[in-house]
């Protein structure tokens, strides 16, 4: 009974859809049909895709120096011409093995001088999931010399172990125009 | 059983026939006659069938040409192209017939796209018809229309299929060139309409 009401009120609710008459009367005077030519022009879907992520490998030697903090560059190529800037979430999982975490901080940041937006955190034992507004975007599909944003990786300190260790973890970025 | 129907009615219908009458003369008796006709026509039924709504997208700034558009091209309404059907005009026992038809812009309102229809009688071979485009124009803001008249229509008991040339019209729209770019967004709509009337 409750479906029953549902179909009915959404029946109630549907849109009349226009509709030619497409077959005319049997009639001994005249017949009358007609068509519909429907032509829709609609904007573009604003495409947008981020590129040239590198993964990161941080070595360190038990007693040695402290490994140096990478980074690299990132495009961001958005289709739309009039639409220059994006969101950025980024989601950062905890450096672990089965025993330690080992605490890292990020620095994401907009390459446009005019732009300082950036969207940093550290990362100890649970995953870092923060959004950022603002950052601008290459409308060259390939960022050809001009990469618009920077990505930065460094461990927080040096590890302290006195045994040969190994972890990982993944950082997600999404990105989508605003 | 509808022959008959139809034949009834006619006759209900029919102003009394004009009398031949002869007098009788003045007597013991008296013979007059008159004439009695009746005249039963059968009048043609017609029939228009099979157009079909057509609809298309485009992105604005894309030309027609496009790769990826991949839905459009110009549409042959008519046959089995593009899955569309086909126009057909029947009448009893065939015949000829008068068409009327009118084409409104295209337009979302405010806003219109010219674009180009042909409308036409296609024949197939072997035919003993001749083709006939009864409109081939760009429609711009002002709406258009017309009649044509000694178009030969299909039999009831026929099909207007591939292999007939009778009964069958055709449209064509397409927007001029494969360069055509639709700058301003927005759902264009027009009207294509027949009329047909047995002669």
């Amino acid at each position: 009974m409750i479906r029953l009401l549902s179909i009915l009120a959404l029946s109630l609710t549907l849109p009349v859809l226009a509709s030619a008459q497409n077959s005319g009367e049997l009639s001994t005077s005249q017949s009358t049909a007609s068509l519909t030519y429907t032509l829709n022009v609609v904007e573009p879907p604003t495409l947008i895709q981020i590129s040239g992520l590198e993964d990161l490998n941080f070595d360190y030697n038990i007693g040695g120096a402290s490994a140096p903090a990478q980074s690299f560059d990132i495009c961001v190529y958005i289709s739309d011409d009039s639409t220059e800037t994006y969101d950025l979430q980024l989601q950062a999982d905890p450096l672990t093995d089965t025993n330690t975490n080992y605490p890292y901080t990020f620095t994401y940041e907009d390459n446009l001088l005019s732009n300082p937006v950036s969207l940093s955190g550290t990362v100890t034992d649970t995953t870092f999931d923060q959004t950022q507004a603002g950052f601008t975007a290459s409308t060259d599909q390939n960022c050809s010399g001009d990469w618009p944003a920077r990505l930065t990786v460094a461990l927080q300190s040096d590890p302290t172990v006195a045994t040969t260790s190994s972890a990982s973890a993944q950082m997600r970025f999404t990105v989508s125009p605003n | 059983m509808k022959h008959a129907l139809t034949a009834l009615a006619l006759l209900a219908t029919l102003p009394a026939p004009a009398l031949a009458e002869t007098n009788g003369t003045l007597g013991a008796s008296s013979t007059g006659s008159l004439k009695f006709s009746l005249n039963v026509e059968e009048q043609k039924r017609i029939q228009i069938s099979g157009l079909t709504d057509v609809e298309q997208t485009i992105e604005t700034g894309r030309q027609l040409q496009d790769p990826a558009n991949t839905d459009f091209e110009n549409k042959l309404i008519w046959g089995t192209d593009g899955g569309l059907g086909y126009i057909c005009v029947k009448m009893d026992e065939g015949g000829l017939y008068s068409l009327d038809w009118s084409v409104t812009p295209l337009s979302d309102g405010p806003n219109v796209e010219s674009y180009d229809v042909t409308i036409y009688r296609p024949i197939s071979s072997p035919s003993t018809l001749a083709s006939r485009t009864f409109l081939n124009a760009t429609v711009t803001t002002t709406p258009k229309s017309g009649s044509a008249s000694n178009i030969e229509a299909q039999r009831f008991d026929r099909n207007c299929g591939r292999n007939s040339s009778y009964g069958r019209l055709a449209i064509l729209l397409s927007h001029g060139s494969a360069a055509r770019r639709f700058n301003t967004p927005g759902t264009y709509t027009a009207t294509i309409t027949f009329t047909v009337r047995p002669e």
